[in-house]
């Protein structure tokens, strides 16, 4: 797969494959009541697919920067933190996290359809801790990509307004 | 990049809602009534003629216009009537 496609095509593919992942899960969480439970079905089974799809993807082209599966590594973790260069660990700890996360939630919930309806509790339960972890990455990389900028532009206006920063 | 992003995600999850949607709608929203019991006291008393809850186009003229063989039900209920008339000394038109 990825002898032919350019990095700029992998990453419109992941960048599809994310708004699939996000999209889904929001109509799947949204929906998450007995009186919607069509919809429910059918956006968790667009999640459970996305993640197959991922892994899939990531398992057939395990050279490829962009679509490679996240592989953390708590060595890493430590080294970031002592030296704070090159990418942010967090950033493949919260996408293998969300991968792990929201693929148990979906597949306990479509085992719970069907087979195993004893893991309808074990699917909520999931389903709302995943919730947290996604508040978690987005706020991560919100801080990341936009939030540091704007801290401390705030940080820089604010001391200019105070009076005893101007003597 | 992040507004992109997320601009995308709603997208996704426009076209996904509306997918489900349909779905639902094909599949009839809610739980699976295949084996779920009739709610309606008139579904209980009645099970083979059990409806969805709105009352039927020729419910009104079912009523009024029974068939023949219920001809003689209805003056045995009207000579009932009578004789109960006669004995409380009531009348239909007071």
């Amino acid at each position: 797969m990825t002898p032919t496609m350019t990095p700029r095509q992998q990453q419109t593919l992941l960048l599809f494959w994310h708004a699939w992942f996000g999209g889904g899960y929001l109509v799947t969480y949204l929906t998450a009541d007995e009186d919607t439970y069509g919809m429910h079905l059918f956006a968790g089974y667009a999640v459970l697919a996305a993640v197959i799809v991922r892994v899939l993807v990531g398992l057939i082209a395990p050279n490829s920067k962009l679509l490679k599966l996240p592989q953390p590594k708590l060595g890493g973790l430590s080294d970031w933190f002592r030296s704070g260069k090159g990418r942010h660990p967090f950033f493949s700890w919260f996408a293998a996290t969300l991968l792990i996360v929201i693929g148990a939630a979906a597949a306990t919930g479509a085992l719970s359809d069907s087979l195993m309806t004893w893991l309808e509790d074990p699917h909520e339960a999931i389903s709302e801790a995943s919730l947290w972890v996604i508040f978690a990455h987005i706020a991560f990389v919100t801080f990341m990509y936009g939030g540091k900028k704007f801290i401390r532009q705030a940080v820089t206006k604010l001391a200019d307004r105070l009076p005893f920063t101007h003597a | 990049m992040l507004k992109k992003m997320l601009i995308h995600g709603l997208i996704a999850a426009a076209v996904i809602g509306g997918a489900a949607a349909v779905y639902a709608s094909g599949r009839g929203d809610g739980y699976a009534m295949d084996d779920a019991a009739p709610t309606m006291r008139v579904d209980q008393a009645n099970p083979e003629t059990a409806n969805n809850g709105y009352i039927a186009k020729d419910a009104g003229s079912r009523s009024f216009w029974r068939g023949h063989d219920d001809d003689h039900e209805r003056e045995h209920e009207y000579g009932e009537r009578s004789e109960h008339d006669r004995k409380q000394g009531e009348r239909d038109d007071d």
